[in-house]
């Protein structure tokens, strides 16, 4: 079992954070070259694959977005490290919206951290899992309504009031994918973390 | 001075038959119907088509009075919009109606047809038309103290004409590219009063409108109640699918349950630390 992380600056997760809300403030002419176009992607402006995920409709789906973020983040920052987060965003942030292509090619615009909150959340679950065996059974009711949520956003229902416009669907497939990274990531970025400890341990003298 | 009292008694009679005269009697009806409307002179019912409709939330919705054949008589044109207008605001909290256009009626010819809706729909860029017809009739009758019409004075303080007016306003929400219903609802009213008979057009015209507006009352709320349980039919209904709208937009929306939550991970996260 591995030792606890202190509780320090989540600076992947900070990183994310301050630039969903820096991005807040922009002018909607940089909204509009930021966030997730569908056909702008695949005209080749691949940066939106990242900066989609900093892109919010509005002050409260940023704020809501963004605090969640950062409070998962930091949890999993905690347990797994800042590299490993950090590289999860860098990777994570891409795939996402890959996976969204695939999974919902009529979709033509997207904005929201929220695949990134989830990837966060999950990663940091199963890394508590793992080091935290006590809290396994509020982990499964964590997790149980992660998929809840998810399983009723794809049925088109919400199990709490998205801040999201009126003519904006809830991506249930953002969420689907950004769990499954998250699952991803806490599994081995864990396993990792375990095996490089236990064998610094062993290196230390005494 | 015995014919002198039969001309007095004649000229009575002559003048307070006249008074009854004066207004309508019996029912004036105005009426907008949605079949006269759609399916304008058809003697044979119109052939069923096997087919899926296909809604793409948010949609669209427009909402018109059906065009009418006494309705020049009946209803201004600012007061049905003011009506239609009560029906969108009590619609405009759902997230999957994407907006709702009033549609005056001028738009709308009568016995149009689907032909006619479909140019509307077009037009106003909505995929489903909510189509109210209506049906007003107003009883006019004279009650005993009518009699006292013969005074003159008596004609503008006594309340000797009544008035009965019964409204139903029916709301049949429409998809226009499959033309199939997809559920409906009424609202109706009854508003009875009285009136002296210089008055009596001026307070029946008032009643009249008063009678739109309690129908439309009990309408909304059935017309909501008639949208959840077709929410739930969708579900078991294989004639009608739910699609996402091309080129729609989508948000990766946390909602405030999903907040608490991450403040308990956290939390609890952050307390087995120490």
């Amino acid at each position: 079992m591995c030792n606890a992380r202190s509780f320090g600056l989540p600076i992947a997760t900070a990183f994310v954070v301050i630039a969903c809300l820096a991005l807040l403030f922009a002018p909607e002419e940089v909204a509009g070259w930021l966030a997730f176009d569908c056909q702008a992607i695949l005209g080749g402006q691949v940066w939106r694959l990242w900066t989609g995920h900093f892109e919010h409709f509005s002050v409260q789906h940023a704020l809501v977005d963004t605090i969640v973020l950062f409070l998962a983040g930091a949890v999993a920052e905690r347990e797994l490290g800042t590299p490993r987060v950090g590289l999860a965003f860098l990777v994570g942030a891409p795939a996402i919206s890959l996976g969204l292509l695939i999974l919902a090619p009529e979709m033509s615009y997207y904005r929201g951290a929220s695949g990134l909150s989830m990837l966060a959340a999950v990663a940091g679950g199963i890394a508590l899992w793992r080091s935290r065996p006590g809290l396994r059974l509020f982990l499964v009711a964590c997790g149980s309504f992660l998929a809840l949520k998810v399983l009723l956003e794809i049925f088109g229902l919400s199990l709490d009031m998205a801040n999201l416009p009126k003519t904006v669907q809830v991506a249930w497939q953002v969420h689907f994918l950004g769990s499954a990274l998250g699952w991803i990531t806490g599994f081995y970025g864990q396993r990792q973390s375990c095996l490089e400890l236990n064998t610094a341990r062993h290196l230390l003298p005494g | 001075m015995k014919s002198i009292k039969l001309l007095f008694a004649i000229l009575v009679i002559l003048a307070t038959s006249g008074c009854a005269s004066w207004l309508p009697q019996g029912a004036v009806k105005q009426t907008g119907s949605v079949v006269d409307y759609l399916y304008p002179d058809s003697k044979s019912p119109p052939q069923m088509h096997e087919t899926v409709t296909y809604l793409r939330p948010p949609v669209r919705v427009g909402i018109a009075f059906v065009p009418g054949g006494n309705w020049s008589t009946g209803l201004p044109e600012a007061e049905k919009l003011k009506l239609l207008g009560r029906v969108k605001e009590s619609f405009a909290k759902y997230a999957y109606i994407g907006g709702i256009e009033v549609i005056p009626t001028q738009y709308l010819s009568p016995k149009g047809g689907f032909a006619n809706l479909g140019q509307v729909a077009r037009m106003f860029n909505v995929e489903v038309i909510a189509l109210l017809s209506y049906d007003q009739v107003q009883f006019n009758d004279s009650n005993a103290l009518s009699l006292l019409y013969w005074t003159i004075v008596g004609a503008y303080i006594i309340h000797g004409d009544q008035y009965d007016i019964h409204t139903m306003v029916d709301a049949s929400v429409f998809d226009v590219r499959s033309q199939k219903l997809l559920f409906r609802a009424p609202g109706t009213s009854e508003v009875k009063g009285g009136a002296s008979l210089s008055g009596f057009s001026e307070k029946s015209r008032v009643a009249r409108m008063d009678g739109y507006n309690k129908a439309v009352d009990q309408l909304i709320p059935q017309l909501q109640t008639e949208l959840e349980s077709f929410k739930e039919r969708i579900k078991t209904d294989a004639s009608i699918k739910v699609q996402d709208k091309p080129g729609y937009s989508g948000g990766g929306g946390l909602g405030l349950l999903t907040l608490l939550m991450a403040m308990l991970f956290a939390w609890v996260a952050y307390v087995q630390r120490t």
